[in-house]
């Protein structure tokens, strides 16, 4: 398959993370998943990802920051953020790179598309991969 | 005829003086007559008896000159036809008696009785009387005692030559020998008689002179009084609220008068009462009127600063939704895609049990997007002021949480929830409660602009002795904090820190109302940069039956250790 395998999934409600992790393990992708950011970051420390799907709202420690976190860890790490739109904090973290804000309620249609469209900036920022 | 001879009244004051003053009057009057009476009485018999004593010696000169006392006993008879005689008896200048004529015969001792020295009797010259008593005969009598004199005249005239005119003893030219003692008794009895039936005929005589004019005075009294006692009963009537009587008008003088203008003045009075009370009655219409429309506008205040809240609200809300909503998407999607690439008989068991998952999360996602929903209709309803009930404050406090929730959320604030299992069932407005639920977790979302934590907590204080009990519940948060010097100002209506359009200064002033209305109380205690503490104190009143409902009207519990709104720092 193309460049991304491993995917890490970040959602305080559990639902939404379950749902994910269906849809994402369906389309054949390697998935672990966090309630929080803190969890997180504490993943990304010990292994590597492809795709971070990261909530804005959450206790502990919020999307931004976790997004903000995970840059220094791994600059190269891409995030999709999940959260209804029109967010604040979700168009900020859009601003500082992150690759693009899925609004719930998502379409699985939508899920798709973007996972597309991250597998293709992976292959063109990392072409010999 | 209340108070007929009540001491109090004039009527019996008046005729008690009239009384006193005819009773004694006629008493003064009654001793001046007797007195005189008796006087006139015995001064008869005393003038009759001497008369008659010195008639006797007269006459009996010769008698006693030739001590015969045959003629002197003849004498003596036309006496003792008297009335009141005893007897009569004449003496000789040593004592002895040469005659005596006696209502009780010959045996009477005279002797007894005349102990008295006849000869230095004789010497005077004008009647002796003296009262005497003699207890044998159980008698009382006066008697008289006059000196026999013989007569003679310078030159030696007989008695003869003189005539029969009386001589006068005090005549210097007549010479006058004491040559005997009359002595005359008679009796008392038949005088004191005369005085006792004259006594007791004036006493009676008198007294119905004085009973007549007593009553007279009482008719009289009583014809005064009459108008002025109506008058009196009137003015008490009056004095105690009913002015639907008026005083008789029965004559043209001054009372008559007086009734006429204290009519007069009555009249007035009612009119001015009737004008009054009529003033009274719309007075109070017009109070009722502003108390309804004043509630109606406190009703709406509470209505429009919980519908502020909501505003608030909606777009957490509308977040707090998209989560099960996008579950419920992802899930209905997901299974419509795995079901349409199957044909239905394909179906592995395993497949059947993925679904029957799939479906459970929708279902329980959709439920969960019922729950919020309902939860915020319930709590945007108008609530009249009266809607109390039964409730569970723990699951009130839970389902507030459903729609602010996603506020602290966004705020990345979190939330420790510390709630009493043993809550006793509250009873109150549990709309009006959540109200106040919410602007307390808004309020302290609002101090935590970086985050932070907040905790709601509730505590149950059972009753014990005079202290009815009470739940408490408690938000503590991580905030700015309140400046001491604005502690007293924050239930001020109106009274806000937050940006215009942000805060209305409205939350805790409708909260402390609310709070109020469940005679409870809200405690405050803060510290700058630290945090703050909002405690409600919901007062218990325990029933008969052992349910536990919210204090009536009485103030006491927790009020009476926290004048509220209190602030601690
Ligand atoms: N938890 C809190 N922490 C700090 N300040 C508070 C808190 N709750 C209330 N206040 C202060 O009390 C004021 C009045 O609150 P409130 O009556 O709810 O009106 P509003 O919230 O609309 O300003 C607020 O403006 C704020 O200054
Ligand atoms: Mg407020």
């Amino acid at each position: 398959m193309s460049g991304i395998k491993k995917i890490l999934v970040v959602d305080d409600t559990p639902v939404i993370r379950r749902l994910l992790c269906d849809v994402l393990e369906s389309e054949g992708y390697e998935i672990e998943e966090a309630v929080d950011g803190v969890e997180a970051l504490e993943k990304i420390r010990i292994s590597k990802y492809d795709l971070v799907f990261c909530d804005i709202h959450m206790p502990r420690k919020n999307g931004f920051d976790t997004f903000m976190a995970a840059r220094e860890i791994d600059p190269s790490l891409s995030f999709i953020m999940t959260d209804s739109f029109p967010d604040k904090l979700a168009e900020k973290t859009n601003e500082m790179g992150a690759m693009c804000c899925l609004a719930k309620p998502f379409e699985l249609d939508e899920l798709r598309k973007t996972l597309k469209q991250a597998e293709q900036l992976k292959k063109s920022k990392c072409p010999t991969k | 005829m209340r108070r007929w001879f009540s001491i109090a009244s004039l009527r019996f004051q008046a005729v008690a003086a009239i009384s006193a003053l005819i009773i004694i009057t006629s008493a003064i009057l009654v001793g001046f007559l007797i007195k005189s009476q008796k006087e006139h009485i015995t001064d008869e018999l005393e003038k009759r008896g001497a008369s008659l004593v010195k008639m006797l010696a007269n006459n009996s000169e010769y008698g006693v000159m030739i001590e015969s006392e045959y003629i002197l006993i003849d004498l003596m008879k036309t006496l003792s036809v008297e009335r009141d005689f005893q007897f009569v008896a004449i003496q000789n200048p040593e004592g002895s008696i040469i005659a005596q004529v006696s209502m009780f015969g010959s045996k009477f001792p005279l002797k007894s009785i005349f102990p008295e020295d006849a000869g230095e009797m004789m010497q005077g010259k004008t009647v002796m009387t003296q009262r005497k008593k003699i207890p044998d005969y159980n008698l009382e009598l006066i008697e008289f005692v006059y000196p026999v004199f013989k007569y003679s005249v310078e030159g030696g005239i007989s008695r003869e030559e003189l005539g029969v005119v009386m001589p006068s003893v005090s005549d210097p030219d007549i010479q006058a020998e004491a040559i005997g003692l009359a002595r005359l008794g008679i009796s008392l009895e038949n005088v004191k008689k005369d005085i006792s039936r004259m006594v007791w005929m004036t006493i009676f005589l008198t007294s119905l002179v004085v009973f007549a004019a007593i009553v007279v005075t009482i008719t009289l009294v009583n014809f005064i009084i009459k108008p002025i006692e109506n008058l009196v009963d009137v003015t008490e009537r009056i004095a105690a609220g009913d002015l639907s009587h008026d005083v008789p008008v029965k004559s043209n003088d001054e009372l008559g008068r007086l009734a006429i203008s204290f009519n007069k003045m009555t009249d007035s009075l009612r009119n001015y009462r009737e004008e009054v009370e009529m003033y009274n009655r719309t007075l109070e219409q017009k109070i009722a009127e502003r108390t309804s429309e004043l509630e109606e506008a406190q009703k709406q205040l509470i209505q429009s600063e919980k519908m502020a809240a909501i505003g608030e609200l909606a777009a957490g809300v509308a977040h707090e939704l998209n989560n099960p909503m996008g579950g419920i998407l992802g899930y209905s999607q997901y299974a419509l895609e795995k079901l349409s690439s199957r044909k239905a008989d394909d179906l592995s068991d395993d497949d059947v049990e993925m679904q029957c998952r799939f479906l459970e999360d929708i279902e329980q996602q959709a439920r969960r997007c019922k729950t919020i929903i309902k939860n915020l209709l319930k709590f945007s309803r108008t609530s009249a002021k009266t809607e109390f009930e039964k409730f569970d404050l723990n699951q009130a406090l839970e389902e507030t949480l459903t729609f602010v929730k996603h506020q602290l959320d966004m705020k990345n604030i979190d939330l420790e929830k510390n709630l009493d299992p043993n809550l006793p069932a509250y009873y109150g407005n549990s709309s009006q409660l959540q109200q106040v639920f919410t602007n307390m977790m808004l309020n302290a979302q609002q101090a935590m602009k970086d985050g932070g934590h907040l905790k709601i907590e509730s505590r149950f204080s059972p009753p014990i002795g005079e202290f009815q009990g009470c739940v408490e519940v408690e938000f503590t948060d991580t905030g700015t904090g309140i400046p001491p010097e604005i502690l007293n100002k924050i239930f001020e209506p109106f009274y806000t820190t937050k940006d215009v359009g942000k805060g209305t200064g409205l939350g805790l002033s409708i909260s402390y109302g609310i709070i109020k209305e469940h005679q409870g109380d809200i405690l405050v205690k803060s510290k700058i940069d630290e945090g703050t503490t909002f405690t409600l104190v919901l007062p218990l009143d325990i029933t008969d039956h052992g349910s536990i409902t919210p204090a009536e009207k009485q103030e006491k519990p927790a009020s009476e250790q926290n004048k509220s709104p209190q602030a601690e720092n």
